[in-house]
């Protein structure tokens, strides 16, 4: 071994050499690679956090556009007086000709969107009333505010309104 | 010189030559990843993405106002030129100092439909609007209240003449002008009032 090592030392025909630098540069290109890698990640997650971003932005704005005292929901008769009148919130599929034409007269353009309301009775939370146009292959995004919900003339409980929004493609 | 090379016993020329080619190498290697990281057009684009969202943001407080109401909006000040598109669709933003290509284009998407640019007579924004109507259909149909209503198919004729217009020709922005984004309602005929977001200069 110390021999091996004497012959690596004393080498001076140069072919040892090369054998030094190798190592040293890929250490180098390694370096490198790693640091371009872990940039172009940190590159790839700000994006897509910056798109899930404006997607709930964009969803936020849909909701409070339509549940607004001139937005759709008051122009249909859904909210009144800031209250959500269950009865007309339902749309069975049998009436997609209503929610198609509900999203045409909204003024939002680009983007679909769907509801979906979560309300307590007597304590207890009901199943989800959901608008029948939500699809479930598609990227959505959603959001959410607290709202009063009318049952009858004289009950009106706490809800939750959720609007899901997605690309038109 | 070529029988020198090669009648190299000693390994020098190979060892010197491999080293050349090794340096050229990481050079080059070097260089792609420095442009690629340090001198693309990303730090730029991001800059004006930056403006895009906030003229779109700006816009949607305006659109989800109960009320009527006008923000006066000035574009930033910064160190270097951009121009700002509005079309019916998208608020476009562009600069011209590009490493790569000249031209940086950053977009972004309105979900709503403003009336860009409305023709008006007599003074600006609502007022101005309803003297624009009153000139044309008579002060008592120029929608300013329930009791003037505007003839029906009127506001949709004029906004859709905006989106043709618009789809050729996007309303150029003046960055030293403010930017007046007003909601404003208008009444009808056969409907309840129509609100609307007005962007003028």
């Amino acid at each position: 071994m110390k021999n091996r090592l004497l012959l690596f030392i004393n080498d001076r025909k140069g072919i040892s050499e090369e054998f030094t630098s190798l190592p040293a540069l890929a250490v180098v290109m390694i370096g490198f690679a790693l640091f371009f890698a872990m940039m172009a990640g940190v590159y790839y997650q700000h994006n897509e956090r910056v798109k899930s971003l404006d997607k709930y932005e964009t969803a936020n704005f849909v909701l409070e556009k339509l549940t607004s005292t001139n937005g759709l929901l008051a122009e249909k008769g859904i909210i009144v007086g800031g209250v959500i009148d269950k009865e007309k919130f339902e749309i069975d599929g049998s009436k997609q000709h209503v929610i198609k034409t509900m999203i045409e007269e909204s003024g939002i353009v680009g983007i679909e969107f769907g509801f979906k309301l979560v309300y307590w009775e007597k304590g207890e939370k009901q199943p989800p009333i959901e608008w029948t146009n939500i699809p479930d292959n598609v990227d959505k995004a959603a959001a959410s505010k607290q709202v009063a919900v009318r049952l009858n003339d004289a009950e009106i409980v706490p809800g939750v309104l959720t609007v899901i929004i997605w690309e038109v493609d | 010189m070529l029988k020198f090379i090669r009648c190299d016993k000693r390994g020098d020329i190979s060892w010197l030559m491999s080293q050349i080619a090794l340096l050229i190498a990481v050079g080059i290697l070097l260089a792609s990843i420095s442009s690629l990281a340090f001198y693309s057009d990303w730090q730029k684009k991001a800059e004006i993405n930056v403006i895009a969202t906030e003229i779109v943001k700006t816009i949607n407080a305006v659109e989800v106002k109960d009320y009527p109401g006008q923000i006066k909006y000035m574009l930033p000040d910064k160190n270097y030129d951009y121009e700002v598109f509005l079309s019916t669709d998208y608020i476009i933003v562009k600069r011209y100092d590009g490493r790569i290509s000249k031209e940086i284009v950053a977009m972004k998407e309105l979900h709503t439909r403003p009336w860009i640019n409305p023709p008006m007579s007599g003074g600006k924004g609502a007022d101005g609007i309803y003297n624009y109507f009153g000139s044309i259909y008579g002060i008592r149909h120029n929608g300013a209240s329930p009791d003037s209503k505007l003839p029906a198919g009127v506001l949709e004729g004029e906004m859709e003449i905006m989106a043709n217009e618009l789809a050729k020709n996007p309303f150029k922005v003046d960055c030293e002008k403010p930017l007046y984004i007003e909601k404003i309602f208008i009444f009808v005929e056969g409907g309840n009032e129509k609100s609307l977001v007005i962007i003028y200069q």
